[in-house]
């Protein structure tokens, strides 16, 4: 079960919901803490006792280091076993799954890092001792979030468990985020992971320049449509629940800057990345040198932040390049282009940047690239029995998937910028009946058009 | 406004309760059945429950077709490999990346014509998307089956008569030659090929005109139509052809490991009744099925082929006493052994480039008359 799954939208979130509600204020943290639990089982029982493990440990870490406090060698080195063990946790079984050519299982990057970030926090005495082990283990591991999050303070979380009223209008908000996440997820995401696939497909000597720009596009608008999706369905289920969680993706593909990009696309993962290491490594105030080696140990670890691969380091290594350029050369350069130019600019960074992150090797990075502009290695090819040096611009087979989905790659384009938002916005202010009525007939239609493709 | 905001959420959980009520309201013995296998694991429990939903749930047919819909307008021409042409599916052929099956498919081929003293014959057969390539855009990159089966001839040259099944298909007069929703080819496309084949084989193929047409079953929906799901497709009407001036009297022997049958008749409507549609055709597909006519052509005709002959074997039936058919895809090694190809006066292999190309089946001549030795 799948928080896209028929079975957890007709029945498990709705039982779920029915028996939070029915329950005793005191006891709803408890609910939520078992269903997420339940939730996990039903997806992998192993996971879930390596989650169950994880977090607990972490929980009965969290009493000593609270008593012990900031500056005692003992609280540090807590402090350090904890982290080693949650790093290594996420590495090890990010490699094995890549061994094992399998999928990482689900959320060990949130449980693992909202639970190491809470301790920190607790360490520098930014955060409250919890003292329920259900409370602790919801704001770990709820089943809303555990796709890609987002990350959470515990204090932010704990205060809104705390100020809960449920309200209608709250759970309308969230239903609405629920079905904009369902449909990015199913309806996007799930087609282009299909046509991803089919370009994968086209036999390396078959590529083409299309085909190439074709196959990055569609990584980046999966990658986008899958996460944002995740996110705004956590945001979702939270507001059915009564919990605020906060946007996780803003619009990335219409930065204008590298950096921008960078602060729109997984949010809180950026928060925490900045928070628990840019901020101790003494952000940009140290000169040229070390904010430039700052900025690319942080890119590349939001690079390895969504797996251990060498293709991912290199992403977010190529990305840091033009961060750190954007750092120390952005007011006299950057600040001053026309913003489409910036757009533009971040535009073609990004897309080229992505060739890594969707190539399963460097070998295969080098070659995108090269396809993408028209050039191809000789080396590769005569090792594939081939004598082209240079990439034809397109082929039937190129010509024949675009063909196929273009509506798809266009809703793609045109709903990853904020345009629809904001006239559906400015709508709403001349026309406020009318647009809320609109919006109920086009949520309703988008469950169902999200249930069409579930069931096809 | 606020009451608008507080309608969607009641509205969402009265489409969720709703379509869950009338999921379970559809089929109780199924939900109950998946609420008691899955209480030992929650694993089991999620799965159960999603296909008995996915199998349950209203309207499922109809979301279907509209996923399928928006995907075709927003430019899709196939699904899952499948073709929507007009009103009929048209699959499309995609070729393992294996090339030792085909090419042991041949050198298998070609030791059993060498073996044999019986004059042997080749037939490949495209299948559909090449022959309705005309119907599909021009952009789409198919299979290249024409230039495969002339390379593929080539090889046969001096060994084997080749047939041209190829065109043959193409130049046909017929528009309805695959069947609209099987992956099989159609009674007058077994009528274009039996014309291929009548020179090659030695007799004059005799006119449409000396059949007479019976329209045996209507409203049939094959294999194809399962696996497509979407429902815009005309059914098959499965028409059968009698010779009405021949006077031959055929009767088909059906072989089976466990059970034989056997009907008095080229196309036994009792199997039709009982079976598929097309089991009007020769009572259906086995892996053995022997032909005897009366008064045919004193001669007799091993078929080495797959699903496709069964739509040229009635209009081959009239032309020899005895013909019998075998899918080595079905046979053991001892029991394709059993048949020799010197017991026969011509030897036909017959393949469709689906199965040439993709399985290794039709090596398994090479089998043929071992048996003893």
């Amino acid at each position: 079960m799948h928080i896209y799954s028929l079975s957890f939208l007709l029945v498990f979130l709705p039982v779920t919901a029915a028996v939070y509600y029915a329950a005793r204020p005191h006891y709803r943290v408890f609910v939520l803490f078992v269903a997420s639990l339940y939730f996990y089982g039903s997806i992998s029982p192993v996971g879930l006792a390596i989650m169950l493990g994880s977090v607990g440990a972490d929980y009965l870490l969290a009493r000593p280091l609270f008593l012990w406090g900031k500056g005692d060698k003992r609280a540090r080195s807590l402090l350090l076993l904890a982290a080693a063990k949650n790093i290594f946790l996420f590495v090890v079984l990010s490699s094995l799954s890549q061994l094992r050519g399998t999928e990482m299982p689900i959320g060990v990057v949130v449980y693992a890092f909202t639970s190491l970030g809470y301790l920190v926090d607790l360490y520098n005495g930014e955060a409250d001792l919890v003292m329920s082990p259900y409370e602790y283990g919801l704001f770990c591991c709820f089943f809303g979030k555990l796709y890609v999050g987002p990350i959470l303070g515990y204090n932010d979380f704990s205060r809104q468990l705390r100020q809960f009223r449920p309200s209608l209008t709250r759970m309308g908000e969230g239903v609405v985020f629920l079905l904009h996440g369902l449909a990015k997820k199913v309806i996007l995401a799930d087609s282009l992971t299909i046509l991803t696939q089919q370009l994968r497909d086209i036999p390396y000597l078959d590529k083409t320049v299309l085909s190439v720009w074709m196959l990055i596009i569609c990584v980046i608008f999966q990658i986008y449509y899958t996460l944002s999706g995740f996110s705004d369905m956590a945001r979702g289920i939270g507001g059915i629940f009564g919990l605020d969680l906060p946007e996780n993706f803003h619009y990335p593909l219409q930065s204008e800057s590298v950096t921008d990009f960078f602060s729109r696309f997984n949010i809180s993962a950026n928060r925490f990345v900045r928070k628990y290491v840019y901020g101790a490594l003494g952000a940009e105030d140290n000169g040229p040198f070390p904010t430039t080696l700052n900025i690319m140990l942080i890119t590349m670890l939001m690079g390895l932040w969504y797996g251990v691969r060498l293709n991912y380091l290199v992403w977010g290594a190529s990305l840091g390049v033009f961060i750190v350029m954007e750092t120390l050369w952005g007011e006299r350069v950057f600040d001053r282009l026309p913003a489409l130019l910036r757009r533009l600019y971040t535009l073609v960074v990004i897309v080229v940047s992505f060739a890594w992150y969707a190539s399963l090797s460097i070998s295969q990075g080098v070659f995108y690239l090269q396809t993408m502009f028209g050039l191809r290695t000789v080396d590769l090819l005569r090792k594939l029995g081939g004598n082209t040096t240079y990439a034809l611009a397109w082929n039937d087979q190129s010509l024949y998937l675009l063909a196929q989905n273009w509506l798809l790659l266009a809703a793609c384009a045109l709903l990853c910028t904020s345009l629809v938002y904001r006239n559906a916005r400015r709508l709403r202010l001349r026309f406020p009946r009318l647009t809320e009525m609109g919006s109920f007939l086009t949520n309703i239609l988008l469950l169902g058009l999200s249930l069409a493709f579930m069931v096809s | 406004m606020k009451s608008k905001k507080r309608l969607l959420p009641l509205g969402f959980i009265a489409v969720m309760a709703g379509l869950l009520i009338a999921s379970v309201a559809g089929d109780p013995a199924g939900a109950w059945s998946v609420a008691r296998q899955g209480w030992d694991h929650p694993t089991i429990l999620a799965e159960a429950l999603e296909d008995f939903l996915c199998q349950n749930l209203p309207f499922r047919e109809e979301l279907r077709g509209t996923a399928l819909r928006l995907r075709m307008v927003g430019g899709a021409v196939q699904q899952d490999g499948i073709f929507l042409v007009e009103d009929g599916l048209v699959p499309d052929l995609v070729v393992t990346s294996d090339t030792t099956i085909h090419r042991a498919n041949t050198r298998q081929i070609l030791a059993a014509i060498k073996d044999a003293s019986s004059p042997a014959y080749l037939m490949l057969i495209p299948t559909a998307c090449a022959i309705y390539q005309d119907k599909l855009p021009s952009y789409v990159p198919l299979y290249q089956q024409r230039s495969y089966i002339e390379s593929t001839y080539k090889q046969f040259y001096g060994s084997a008569v080749t047939v041209d099944a190829y065109n043959a298909l193409l130049y046909s007069d017929s528009s309805y030659l695959y069947y609209r929703t099987e992956d099989n080819l159609a009674p007058l496309g077994g009528y274009a090929l039996y014309q291929a084949l009548a020179p090659r084989l030695g007799f004059t193929a005799k006119p449409l005109q000396q059949f007479a047409v019976s329209y045996d079953v209507h409203d049939y929906y094959g294999d194809l139509y399962a696996r497509w799901g979407y429902g815009g497709v005309r059914p098959d009407v499965i028409v059968t052809y009698r010779d009405v001036t021949g006077g031959h009297a055929s009767r088909v022997l059906h072989w089976e490991r466990f059970s034989q049958r056997s009907y008095g008749t080229l196309y036994p409507r009792e199997a039709a009744a009982t079976g598929r549609g097309t089991d009007i055709l020769l009572g259906g597909y086995a892996p053995r099925v022997e032909i005897e006519t009366q008064g045919a052509r004193s001669s007799s005709l091993l078929v080495l082929g797959d699903r496709t002959a069964f739509a040229y074997l009635p209009f081959l039936a009239g032309h020899y006493q005895h013909i019998t058919f075998l899918d080595l895809s079905l046979l053991t090694a001892s029991e394709i052994a059993a048949f020799d190809p010197d017991d026969y006066s011509q030897v036909l292999f017959a393949y469709s480039l689906d199965t040439y190309l993709n399985t290794e089946h039709p090596a398994k001549a090479a089998e043929l008359g071992k048996e003893g030795s």
